[in-house]
């Protein structure tokens, strides 16, 4: 009926795909999101070069996990979190930041379950609504990258938290609070901006 | 702290669930019937909700190179046709 072909591995109860079902899947599922996994690569290096191996390797990984992929199912998340995994085990030796991030401190200066955090929150809309793209991606790029890939796969993506749990593989608790935290500090610096423009900031 | 600002603290606290699309259905109509007749948490709802629109609208979109493209496309063309 179809032209499936699936072959038995004797040492494995799944079964193992065909090249053509790989071809199949590359080209249906996983080529598409190439685009959204460089932009993803190099917001978090910053770095052309190491964005290009990035992506590289993650199609590489890909392809070696193929069998361990359910077709039809979610490619986008899966692919992003083999690319996370890679920044996080070879990348993030490379990059200038230190390796942990000093969340203590982050955490006293940025209370996550402050829904008022008024330094940060009361800023006029037309700030955000005339802001240029140039200092929100300024913004983006300053903050630690533990932050700057939440908000990644949440504003610029569209992961769900759930999503996000599982490629970041942290609680659902978790993602709310770091992303709460990652936002505030981005308007941290697009206040600072604005400020050094002249836009009137307000104070609560 | 009196029943309407308790009210409303806890509306801001929701925005960025509602804004992420995290909310329960069961919840939506109880937070956006206060939102809409109140003007202080409108104002926050209408910051975040720019704020996030913001970001996902005019933060700079690097695209692939098509080098890169056709490198990693024949990477896997090769190691596909191993078998």
């Amino acid at each position: 009926m179809t032209d499936v072909l699936r072959e038995h591995t004797k040492e494995r109860n799944s079964l193992s795909l065909s090249p053509e079902m790989k071809n199949k899947v590359f080209e249906v599922e996983f080529y598409p999101h190439m685009d959204a996994l460089y932009n993803f690569g190099y917001r978090l290096t910053l770095d052309e070069d190491d964005a290009n191996d990035l992506v590289q390797e993650t199609y590489l990984k890909a392809f070696r996990f193929i069998d361990t992929y359910q077709q039809d199912t979610n490619a986008k998340a899966w692919l992003f979190r083999i690319m996370k995994n890679s920044f996080i085990n070879d990348f993030r030796k490379k990059t200038k930041e230190p390796v942990k991030t000093d969340y203590e401190e982050v955490e006293q200066v940025y209370n996550s379950e402050d829904a008022h955090y008024s330094a940060t929150v009361d800023l006029r809309q037309e700030v955000f609504g005339g802001i240029l793209g140039d200092e929100i991606t300024k913004a983006l790029n300053s903050i630690p990258v533990d932050f700057r890939l939440i908000v990644l796969l949440s504003d610029i993506e569209g992961f769900t938290y759930e999503e996000m749990s599982k490629i970041i593989g942290i609680p659902i608790g978790t993602v709310r609070s770091r992303l709460h935290r990652a936002r505030n500090m981005m308007k941290d610096k697009i206040k600072e901006y604005a400020r050094s423009q002249g836009y009137k900031v307000d104070e609560a | 702290m009196n029943r309407r600002d308790n009210m409303c603290f806890k509306v801001v606290g929701k925005i960025p669930q509602y804004l992420d699309g995290e909310m329960s259905e069961f919840e939506i109509p109880i937070f956006l019937e206060h939102v809409e007749h109140c003007h202080k948490c409108l104002e926050k709802y209408e910051i975040e909700k720019t704020f996030k629109e913001a970001v996902r609208q005019k933060c700079e979109r690097k695209a692939v190179n098509g080098q890169l493209v056709n490198s990693i496309k024949n990477k896997i063309s090769m190691l596909l046709a191993k078998g």
